[in-house]
Parts: structure tokens; C-alpha cells; sequence
């Protein structure tokens, strides 16, 4: 790939910020939440939800992947897709014996 | 939104035509670095995932034999780290290594604090006999909890590790910073630490509500 | 005369190797340690099939067999064929290939020898503390309970495993980044795409091997029990996940392979290779459906019915592009000018035996099928036929085709030859029974056997002595060309890509300049 830009793109400040009160709070909210019991599946749900978003939080603006080459974006999605065939096909054995 | 140009000062290794290729290619090895954590760590959430819904009610109770607020205080512990990592990124970017040294010393010491409450839950972990194998000795303890608790050690012990090593990039960097390696045209391995703590952080993201909160 | 300047007198002395971050010398370093690691590899297969000469016990104890066997195939899968292939000729020609100076982290791929090194060095000390005799797959339960130095060795593949990851992650920074200028991905040679699409696989299946491997060394020193029964663990649960990286592993074993037959079928044919755009797209499919079918080894374990329907579907749709390809090479062929110079041999070679074992692994995957030949010779001869029939073949085609470029001389092109026919021959006498007595019921893995079987045993062993024989003749014809041999040309074959540019041996630096690529690589005049 030679058309790299030859600038690279600083996270400001004040998102770092605002992503880190975005997590507490969202920590508080999944603590919480926990002691409810929503019944069903619903508890695990929305745990993993706000995981989920947690972990979006993260990669987009404190490991900037929001503002990288979008190969490194490539890198880290397929490397999930895989983990989740790995969950799915498992599943279809274990869950349907 | 502000830009560094590369171009200005750093030489780059022979085999490359331009710091800004070198340090792409710096990235997006770091990137499959982190791919590679994301599948190990993967194989045991999918173990866990296999498991807890094998054996929902056992999941619950030993979950319970957790202590929660420990756990979410380690969690607003990693992610106060994260934070400061990010911002030590930012200000070596900036040029402010000072700032971004004391911020990579804070990010340890969270690190250790860390530790030690993990180091306090084992040791508790132990004497209430629910150390796996021979150890499992819990007089409440079902056969089947002992699956969680091995997994809750595996999971939690190969965490631990990587926060342990996590603790020396983060010396090494601070050794870098003390002889004035790191400016606006180099930051890397600054940048690639980073990476790789957030990584450690997500993770934790995902093991606090797994194991800690079950119902 | 003075001799010039390249990276083999570069600089001298032992730790000039040792401590060199030159992609070549690497290449060298691997070069050696895998040869070694074939040949101890290969001893313990010769030594397998000389047992079964007679179906009882000739000089070995059935526990001293299932030793035999078991390091037959951990030492050949983890030390041979995953690395072979990429580590050596990958690590030496892609730089070449594409333009580059070195790969993207020079230093890593020192590392990554020293990791496979020291992997190894813990297999050896796991044969020397008495050996493993689970079989290279390690199955639960038995791995959990074995008294041998079964930690010791899987401790040593989780090392090597590292290395392999390292590798891979190289070239891949190195193709995106490292191309020379004009190079566009549709430019680059499909020896490349074949090294991008297998390190694709090295970087998302290993790690899983990885974590594979520490929780069954936490099963046996720390009775952790997931994979254990008595306490409610899953057994089966172990296949799966020592499967998602074994599956898919293979396909890093034979992409590097089909990289190597596309070259060498394409400038031993002096034409344009058939279908470029197909053979790099199914290559990187390959890549990606290999993901989806390890179930196919589950058939029999008590895996799931549903399961076993989806997977068996799945495997069979992995054959497409595979199949995309020896079309391709064939097309290549066709009215070609073809050279049969050792290289070629070897290709054609591996265009015949990988067609075999692709073909029977359909058996393997139609699950009716497959629960009657599952554990049988019949498997075992399939995965011969492309493990070696494929791989090898593909592995030494590769290395008597950039071997002048390597060592600057010509190897003694009749004894290749020779070498060629002995193990081409060899090896289907060997294998070839095998297939006809695994369908007819021979277990796999067993010491001792039905009489009935006797013939096809003393044929497939007969085999092996010759098989083995090609091959330590090839061998020799290769590491005598470091030495002896007729200057070789900057371009002895004709080809058209980049490495046949720099003189034989390459200087250190490879290029004085970075070529600007303005044309297609396989365009002869």
C-alpha cells in the first residue's frame, strides 16, 4: 500500500474523557442492572450489551481504530466473525446432542 | 482534530521509503498482534459460553461465591488505566512527555492495585477450598462448580498474566521516556502499548460481567 | 577472481547467522533447521512402517509404537510442514518477489526461529524423558491420564505456535506494505497470495491451538476438568477445539504449496498462468471456508447429528476452489512449452498425487461415507497424499526451482531428477495400499493387525524404503549445491518475476535500487 498519508490524526483530549465517563457509567448501569431480574435471557442480554458497547467505546476512539487505516479494522472484525463461527458451529454439537 | 506530519525529523529503517509507511506497518502489526489475543482469550469465552448454558443453575450459584464489588472496582480500576493510557498517548503526540511519563506511571500503578485485589480474592479463593482439582474442597461445592471455578482461574490467571506483562512494556516505556526517545515524529511504541493495554482492559470488560454477575 | 558481494559472504562467523535479522540468512537458518527436523521426522516414519513389516510384534513393544507413531506426526506436522514452506522459501523469496528490501519486522522473524528452536528443543526433551504416545492429536481423555511427557511436548508445540504466528503476521505487514512501487495486489505473483492467504489462517487459527494447549496442560497439572467427563467437563468439547486450528492448519500447509506449483507450472510451461484472478481469489476462499468445515473429524465422536449434516455440506464446498486451481494449472499446461527440469517434476508430481487426496478426502467428507473409513488406512493415505503428495512434493518442486537463486550454483539436475522419479514412485507404493486396506477395515494406529492385511503392509513398508530414499537423495542434491554445482545464472529458468532480477545470490540489500513493476508478472516473449 504506498498511498499512506504522511499525517497521522491525535485523539483530542476531551474525547478521552468523555469515552471514560462514558464507561463508569456504563459499568454502574451493567451493576445495577444486574441485580434486577428481567427474567428470560433478558439479564445476559443486556449485560453483554453494554459489554458490547463498552468494548466499541474503546476501540474506536482510545485505540482510535475510528481514525485508522481501515485494514486494522478489517483485522480486528474478522478476527471476531471467526470467534463467533467458532461459538455458532460449536453450539450446533454440544446444544443439539 | 489536529495532524502530526511525519516527515519532519525521524529517518526510517533501511528496508522502508518513509517513517509514515514504517509506522502504518508498525500499526497494523500491532493490529494482528491483537487479533491473535482476541481468538486465545475467544477460545475460553466460548468454553464459558458452552458451559454456563450446560449448566445455568451451577453458573449462578457459584457466581455467587464471587465477591462483586471487588470485582467492579477492579473494573473502574482498569478502566481509569485505560483512560490514562490514552491520554499518555495523546500528550506524546503532543510533545508533552512529562505529562505523558507521569500518566504511564499512574496507568501502573492502577495496574498493581489491580493485582492486588486479584492476589486478595485468590488467597480468599483458597481457603475456602475452590482452587481447582485436588484443591476443590468447598463444602457447598457441587462436582459441576468446579468447572467454573476452572474456568474462572484459567480466564482470570491468563488476564492476570497479561496485566503483568502489561506492567513491564509499561517500565520499559518509562525508561525510553527518562533518555527522551519518544517526540511528536516517534511515538510508537507508546501507541503499540496502548493498543495492547486497552485489549487487556476490553477483555476484563467482558470477564467482570460473566463471572461476577450472574443473576 | 574476486567474488562478489552477496548475503552469504556478507559477513562471516557463526553468530553473524545466529544474530543476522536478513530475511535470506533466515531463510537459510529455517532451511537447515527444518531439513533436520524432516529427517527425524522421517526416521520415526520409516521406523513406523518397518514394525508393521508383520502383524505381530517385530522389535517393538505396542507401547514403544504408539511412541513411534505419535512422534511420526508431531514432529512432522508442527516442526516440518507448518513451517517448511513459508519459513523457508516464503522468507526467502517474498522479499525478492515483491520488491522489498526485507519483511516488514526483521527482528520478529529472527525471534520467530528462535521460537520454533526452542519449541523443538522442548520436543526433544519430551523423547528423551521415555516420549508421548497419545497420537499428535491429543485426545481427551487418554491425554489427561498418559504418564508420559505429554506437558513437555505440548508445551513445545504452544511455543511453536508463536512462531508460526509471527510469521505469518510478517508477511502479512510485509505484502500490504513492503510492495514495490507499481505493484499492485493484482500485480503480485500468486506464490505471495498463497503466503498472505495461509498467514490469514496462521494468525486466526493458532492463537486457538494456543489456548488448546494450555487448557489441557491445566487439565493435567492443575485437574481443571472442562475436558473431563467425571466432573461434568465435555470431552468431545477438546475436538472441537483442537479441530478449528488443525482443520484450517492444513490449508496453511498446502496454500504455500499451490503458490509454489503456480510459479513453477506457469515458467516450466513458458506461458501465462491460467486464470490469475481465480487462483488468488480461491486461495484466499480457501482461507476463509476452511474456518467453517472441522467438524468433518467429529463425524464419529458423538458430535451432534445437525452438527454433523452442516459440516459434512461445508467441507464439501472447500473442494470448489481447490479444484478451481488444478484446472488451472492444467489449462496452463496445455500447449505450453514444457521443460522437464526437476522443478517441474516435482510440480507435475503434486498436480497428479494432490488430485487423489483431494478426491478421497470426498469420501472423508460425505459423512455416510466417513463412518465407515473414519480411523481407517483409508484416512491415512488421504492426508499422505496431500500432506506429502502435496505438500512435500509442492515444498521440494519450490526448492530446486529458487535453489540457484539461494546458492548462486546449479545442483546436479540428473541426480534431482532421479530423485524425483524414486519418490514419486516410492510414495504410491506406499500409500496405494494403503487406501485399499483402510477401506476393507484396517484401523489406523494400530501395532499390531488382522493377517489378512499382511500384503498390503509389506508392500506399503517396501514403499516407504524407497520413498525415503528419493527423498535423502534430494536432500543431498540440495545442500551439495551450497558447495558444488556450475555458476548459476542470474535467470536459469526463464522466469518472470522479481526475484530473477537480482544476480545469484543476491547482495544483502537484494536491490541497489527499488524496481518500479510496470507489467504483470508470467508475461513471456
Amino acid at each position: 500500500m504506498s498511498s499512506e498519508h504522511s499525517h497521522f490524526h491525535v485523539v483530542p483530549a476531551a474525547i478521552n474523557f468523555k469515552v471514560f465517563l462514558a464507561l463508569i457509567g456504563l459499568t454502574i448501569l451493567t451493576v445495577i442492572t444486574a441485580r434486577i431480574n428481567l427474567g428470560g435471557p433478558w439479564n445476559i442480554v443486556l449485560a453483554l450489551s453494554i459489554a458490547c458497547t463498552k468494548a466499541i467505546l474503546v476501540f474506536l476512539w482510545f485505540m482510535h481504530l475510528k481514525y485508522s487505516h481501515a485494514i486494522n479494522r478489517v483485522v480486528i472484525g474478522s478476527a471476531l466473525f471467526f470467534l463467533i463461527v467458532f461459538l455458532g458451529l460449536t453450539a450446533t454439537d454440544v446444544f443439539f446432542r | 482534530m489536529s495532524t502530526i506530519n511525519f516527515e519532519k525529523g525521524v529517518i526510517p529503517s533501511h528496508h522502508f521509503s518513509t517513517v509514515s509507511q514504517e509506522y502504518h506497518a508498525g500499526i497494523l502489526g500491532i493490529w494482528l498482534f491483537l487479533a491473535t489475543e482476541v481468538l486465545m482469550f475467544g477460545g475460553l469465552f466460548v468454553a464459558y459460553a458452552i458451559f454456563r448454558n450446560m449448566y445455568p443453575s451451577v453458573f449462578h450459584d457459584a457466581s455467587q461465591l464471587l465477591d462483586m464489588q471487588l470485582g467492579a472496582m477492579n473494573t473502574v480500576i482498569l478502566i481509569a488505566s485505560s483512560y490514562c493510557m490514552a491520554q499518555a498517548v495523546h500528550y506524546t503526540q503532543k510533545g508533552e512527555t512529562h505529562h505523558a511519563f507521569t500518566l504511564i506511571l499512574l496507568t501502573i500503578l492502577c495496574a498493581l492495585f489491580f493485582l492486588g485485589v486479584k492476589y486478595f480474592e485468590y488467597q480468599h479463593k483458597f481457603h475456602e477450598g475452590l482452587l481447582p482439582g485436588m484443591n476443590f474442597t468447598h463444602a457447598n461445592a457441587t462436582r459441576e462448580m468446579g468447572i467454573f471455578f476452572g474456568l474462572y482461574f484459567v480466564m482470570t490467571g491468563l488476564h492476570a498474566i497479561h496485566i503483568l506483562v502489561g506492567i513491564g512494556l509499561m517500565a520499559w516505556l518509562l525508561l525510553r521516556f527518562k533518555r527522551n526517545e519518544f517526540s511528536p515524529h516517534y511515538f510508537i511504541p507508546v501507541d503499540g502499548v496502548g493498543l495492547y493495554w486497552h485489549i487487556v482492559d476490553i477483555i476484563w470488560i467482558f470477564l467482570f460481567p460473566l463471572l461476577y454477575l450472574i443473576g | 577472481m574476486e567474488v562478489e558481494s552477496n548475503y552469504l559472504n556478507h559477513e562471516k562467523g557463526l553468530k553473524s547467522w545466529l544474530c543476522s535479522v536478513d530475511h535470506k540468512r533466515i531463510g537459510i537458518l529455517y532451511f537447515i533447521a527444518v531439513m533436520t527436523f524432516f529427517l527425524v521426522g522421517g526416521l520415526f516414519g520409516l521406523l513406523v512402517r518397518l514394525e508393521l513389516l508383520t502383524p505381530t510384534r517385530l522389535f517393538m513393544s505396542s507401547d514403544l509404537y504408539n511412541k513411534a507413531m505419535t512422534l511420526h506426526g508431531s514432529v512432522m506436522i508442527f516442526m516440518v510442514i507448518i513451517p517448511g514452506i513459508p519459513a523457508v522459501l516464503g522468507n526467502f523469496v517474498l522479499p525478492l518477489m515483491i520488491g522489498a528490501k526485507d519483511v516488514a519486522f526483521p527482528r520478529l522473524n529472527l525471534l520467530s526461529w528462535y521460537f520454533l528452536m526452542f519449541g523443538a528443543t522442548l520436543a526433544v526433551l519430551a523423547i528423551v524423558l521415555g516420549g508421548v504416545d497419545t497420537g499428535w492429536t491429543f485426545y481427551t481423555p487418554y491425554s489427561i491420564r498418559s504418564m508420559e511427557a505429554v506437558t513437555v511436548i505440548l508445551f513445545g508445540a504452544f511455543i511453536m505456535g508463536f512462531s508460526s504466528i509471527l510469521t505469518g503476521l510478517n508477511f502479512i505487514v510485509t505484502i500490504h506494505q513492503l510492495r514495490a512501487p507499481g505493484m499492485t495486489m493484482m500485480h503480485m505473483p500468486l506464490f505471495g497470495w498463497a503466503l498472505y492467504a495461509a498467514a490469514i489462517i496462521q494468525i486466526i487459527a493458532t492463537p486457538v491451538l494456543a489456548i488448546t494447549l494450555l487448557l489441557l496442560i491445566a487439565e493435567r497439572l492443575f485437574g481443571v476438568g472442562i475436558f473431563d467427563a467425571s466432573i461434568g467437563g465435555d470431552p468431545i468439547l477438546f475436538q472441537h477445539f483442537f479441530w478449528f486450528y488443525s482443520h484450517p492448519a492444513v490449508y496453511i500447509m498446502i496454500l504455500p504449496a499451490m503458490g509454489i506449483i503456480s510459479e513453477v507450472v506457469s515458467t516450466f510451461s513458458r506461458k501465462t498462468i491460467f486464470g490469475y484472478k481465480a487462483i488468488a481469489f480461491s486461495s484466499v476462499a480457501i482461507s476463509a471456508i476452511s474456518f467453517f468445515v472441522w467438524g468433518h473429524h467429529l463425524f464419529v465422536s458423538g458430535q451432534s447429528e445437525l452438527a454433523g449434516a452442516i459440516f459434512s455440506i461445508l467441507t464439501v464446498l472447500v473442494g470448489v476452489p481447490t479444484a478451481i486451481k488444478l484446472f488451472n494449472w492444467v489449462a496452463t499446461m496445455y500447449q505450453g512449452s514444457i521443460k522437464l527440469d526437476t522443478p517441474m517434476l516435482y510440480a507435475i508430481a503434486f498436480i497428479g498425487l494432490f488430485l487423489i487426496g483431494g478426491l478421497t478426502g470426498l469420501f472423508l467428507a460425505s459423512m455416510a461415507t466417513d463412518v465407515q473409513l473414519h480411523d481407517t488406512y483409508f484416512v491415512v493415505a488421504h492426508f499422505h497424499y496431500t500432506m506429502v503428495g502435496g505438500v512435500v512434493m509442492g515444498m521440494f518442486s519450490g526448492m530446486f526451482y529458487w535453489m540457484p537463486k539461494i546458492t548462486g550454483k546449479m545442483y546436479n539436475e540428473l541426480w534431482g531428477r532421479v530423485s524425483a522419479v524414486l519418490a514419486f514412485l516410492g510414495f504410491n507404493v506406499t500409500f496405494i495400499p494403503q487406501f485399499i486396506m483402510g477401506s476393507q477395515g484396517m484401523p489406523r494406529r494400530y501395532h499390531l493387525y488382522d493377517p489378512k492385511f499382511h500384503a498390503y503392509h509389506l508392500t506399503s513398508t517396501i514403499g516407504s524404503w524407497i520413498l525415503g530414499l528419493g527423498i535423502v537423495i534430494a536432500m543431498i542434491v540440495l545442500i551439495k549445491s551450497f558447495k558444488k554445482g556450475s555458476v548459476a545464472p542470474v535467470n536459469p529458468w526463464g522466469g518472470t518475476t522479481l526475484e530473477w532480477t537480482t544476480p545469484s545470490p543476491p547482495p544483502h540489500d537484494n536491490f541497489a535500487q527499488i524496481p518500479t513493476v510496470t507489467s504483470r508478472p508470467y508475461e513471456y516473449n
